[in-house]
Parts: C-alpha cells; structure tokens; sequence
C-alpha cells in the first residue's frame, strides 16, 4: 500500500500545472528605434532593426539567439503610394553577408547584378527550433510557439498602410555579430504591374 | 522491485513507459462553435471559397513531456472559413479546388484560406496556442492575387487537473477560433481590394 501511494504521488506530479517559464514578453515596437536602419525606394519604405543585443532577445524571445546560431530581425514595411498596392513575402528578404555590393547613402544598390558574399535565406520559425536546443519540454515548445507567434506574415500592403514582424535567418556563426559586413535584399512586388521593387539596406553601424 | 506487488510494477511500468515512449497519438477531431460575425458591410462580391483537401486533413500536433497528440482540425478550419466568408460576403459558392473555382463565371473573386501552421506551448499552469492562417484572394477571370493576409490567433486556457485536462484542451482551441473568427472578419472588412464590383 506504501508502495501504492509513492507511485500514484510520482505520477500525479505529471498531471499538475507545469513550472515551465516565465511568459514570454510580447514586442511592441517603438515608433521609431534607435537601431533601426530604414530605406524607401518607390513609395516602398523598410526599417530594420536587427536583434543583436542578448538581453532584447532574451526578455522577446527567452533565448540567447546570437549564441543558439540565430539572426533575429524586426521588419516593418509602409507603402507611402497613393495607388499601389505592394506584395510583401518573407521569401524575398535575403540576408547578405561579407560583401552586399555597392551601396548608397539612402540604401539604393549601385550594383543591379548578384552580389558577392553568402546569401541566407529566411528561416521559419519551426526550422528555428532544428538549430535551438533545450533540455526542458516545455521551455523549448513555449520558445517555438513565441517565434511563430512573432513571425511576419506575408501579406499585400495596400495604399498608406503599414505593417511589422520578426523573420528569421540562420545558421549564423554563433556568437558572432550577424550585422557586420550584412546587408539585407529586399524585393517587393507591385500586384497589378508585377514590376519589383529592390531595395538593399546595410545593417553595419 | 521483484518484491513489489504485481500492481505496483504494472503501474511503475505504465508510468515510465507515459514518459520515455515518444509516441504519437492521434485524438478525435476537436469539436468547435464558430463565432457569429458581423457589424461591418456585406461586401459586393460573388466569391467562391476553395475548401482544399489539405485543409480538410490539417492536424495540429501537441508535443507534450513522453510524446505526441495529434488532434485533427480540419473540420473545424473548414467551418471556420464558410462562416467567415458567409458573413463578410454577398455571395458564396464552396468549391475543392482552384481549378474548379476558375470555372464557375458567375463569381468574380477566388478565396484561398490556408493552414500556415499552429502550435501549442504549456507552463505556469496554462497552456497557450497559436494556429496561423493565410488567406488569398484572386481574381477569377485573371487569376492574379489582388490581396494576401496572414491571420495569426493566440489563446490561452488553464490546464486543470487529470480529470479535466481534455475539456481544457477542447477549450483552448474554441478559444482559437473565437480569436480567429473576428480577426479574418476584420482583415476582409478592411480591405480596400473588395470595397467597389470589381477585385
């Protein structure tokens, strides 16, 4: 009976509230960040503002992203046209590392051709979880659904609208600041001309 | 532990094997009441809503301490999508296919609703999910996309005891779809591409 009663106290251990972590912080991004790097290009206009500091991530996103091999970035587009409406898709967003091409003060490429240097394209939030690992079940679904959470979603901007989110590259070297010698590509698309709209903007301070 | 009764070892047995098995189990499909949506202008379009067979078999996929629940929700995403459609537009026809949606020429717009992705955390007594829908809109004569949205719910519900976790589980995804429901509403609503006949 002793035995009984220390087996079913082991198994209702299972079936309380979980511990887990404290509730991951949700992001309101400020209205204008001093680390922020923005260019506008045909009515397009991008801000970025790269995650490179431990403690933004870690109070965001509960992990240590730089150290896990993971470039966090926040994004926010704004179509500034009075009649163009904008296909904006995580796809097109391309970080370039070591060399992006030649660059203009306000974000313009001088250089239309490809550019040298590694090309990364954005990760989903549920590959995220492949390069992060974490002893604690419940820890490392609660980082996972955070970062699906956060995820930019594609989406056409119309006329004067605006919208924001986080997308994700990697693997980077660990441990590394991600923004140096980066840049990041940009290609937007007009829905009903179909032209694009490319913008490179350097991330290096 | 050879001289522990019987019941005990089976119990024993049954909890380490709760623990280190990994196994995926897959639950009934999750009952949901989808929310009555209204308060902005039915939309000038005749629409035909593409209910793919891939969003008929989304499963949503709960990873938990020893294993894997999968809980079948495409019934639900279905009714989720002709009720939001129903209410926001003034004319719905239900296709499975974007071939088929190409065909009907009544209709001037082609909705798309897709099952991005979904997931579920648990701590602090709670749990949390988040379910992701894209929705595109084109027009059926051209076939060009005139509007994408991506729709992401979030929702949180107790996690109770042993004896209620179900229930709590089953009111998590209401919860879901009751975040779901107005959010798509208003992305329709809001859309300068439906305002006016033509997409």
């Amino acid at each position: 009976m002793k035995q009984l009663i220390i087996i079913a106290s082991c198994i209702s251990l299972f079936f309380l509230p979980g511990c887990g972590t404290a509730p991951i912080v949700p992001y309101q991004p400020p209205s204008a960040s001093a680390s922020e790097r923005a260019a506008q290009e045909s009515g397009v206009e991008v801000a970025l503002d790269p995650f490179v500091e431990r403690a933004r991530e870690e109070k965001y996103f509960d992990i240590d992203a730089v150290a896990n091999g993971i470039a966090i970035l926040h994004v926010r587009v704004a179509n500034k046209t009075g009649d163009q409406t904008f296909f904006v898709k995580k796809q097109n967003f391309q970080l370039l590392r070591n060399g992006a091409g030649d660059l203009t003060s306000d974000g313009k490429s001088t250089d239309q051709s490809s550019v040298a240097g590694q090309v990364m394209g954005v990760l989903g939030a549920g590959a995220v979880m492949g390069l992060f690992g974490s002893s604690l079940v419940s820890h490392a679904v609660e980082v996972k659904r955070n970062f699906t959470s956060k995820e930019m979603g594609d989406q056409t901007l119309s006329p004067g609208d605006s919208m924001d989110g986080f997308i994700y590259f990697g693997p980077i070297a660990q441990g590394k600041d991600w923004t140096r010698a980066a840049a990041v590509k940009i290609n937007v698309i007009d829905t009903k001309t179909q032209k694009v709209i490319a913008l490179n903007i350097s991330l290096s301070q | 532990m050879k001289s522990m009764p019987l019941i005990t070892r089976s119990i024993f047995a049954a909890l380490v094997l709760a623990v280190t098995s990994g196994c995926s189990t897959t639950m009934s499909p999750v009952p949901v009441v989808q929310a009555h949506v209204t308060g902005g202008q039915v939309l000038p379009h005749r629409a035909v809503l593409v209910l793919s067979q891939e969003l008929a078999d989304y499963k949503h996929e709960f990873h938990l301490v020893g294993g894997t629940e999968v809980y079948p929700i495409g019934a639900a995403l279905q009714d989720y999508a002709s009720n939001v459609t129903a209410s926001a537009f003034q004319q719905i026809d239900i296709v499975s296919s974007e071939e088929k949606a190409a065909s009907l020429t009544a209709d001037d717009l082609i909705l798309i609703p897709r099952a991005v992705k979904s997931d579920t955390s648990f701590g602090h007594g709670q749990y949390a999910i988040t379910i992701v829908v894209e929705w595109t809109a084109k027009n059926r004569a051209s076939q060009n996309t005139v509007w994408l949205k991506t729709i992401t719910a979030n929702a949180t519900e107790e996690m109770g005891s042993a004896f209620t976790i179900f229930k709590h589980r089953r009111l998590l995804f209401q919860k879901a779809f009751d975040e779901l429901n107005p959010q798509t509403y208003k992305a329709f609503e809001e859309a300068r591409e439906f305002r006016g006949g033509q997409p």
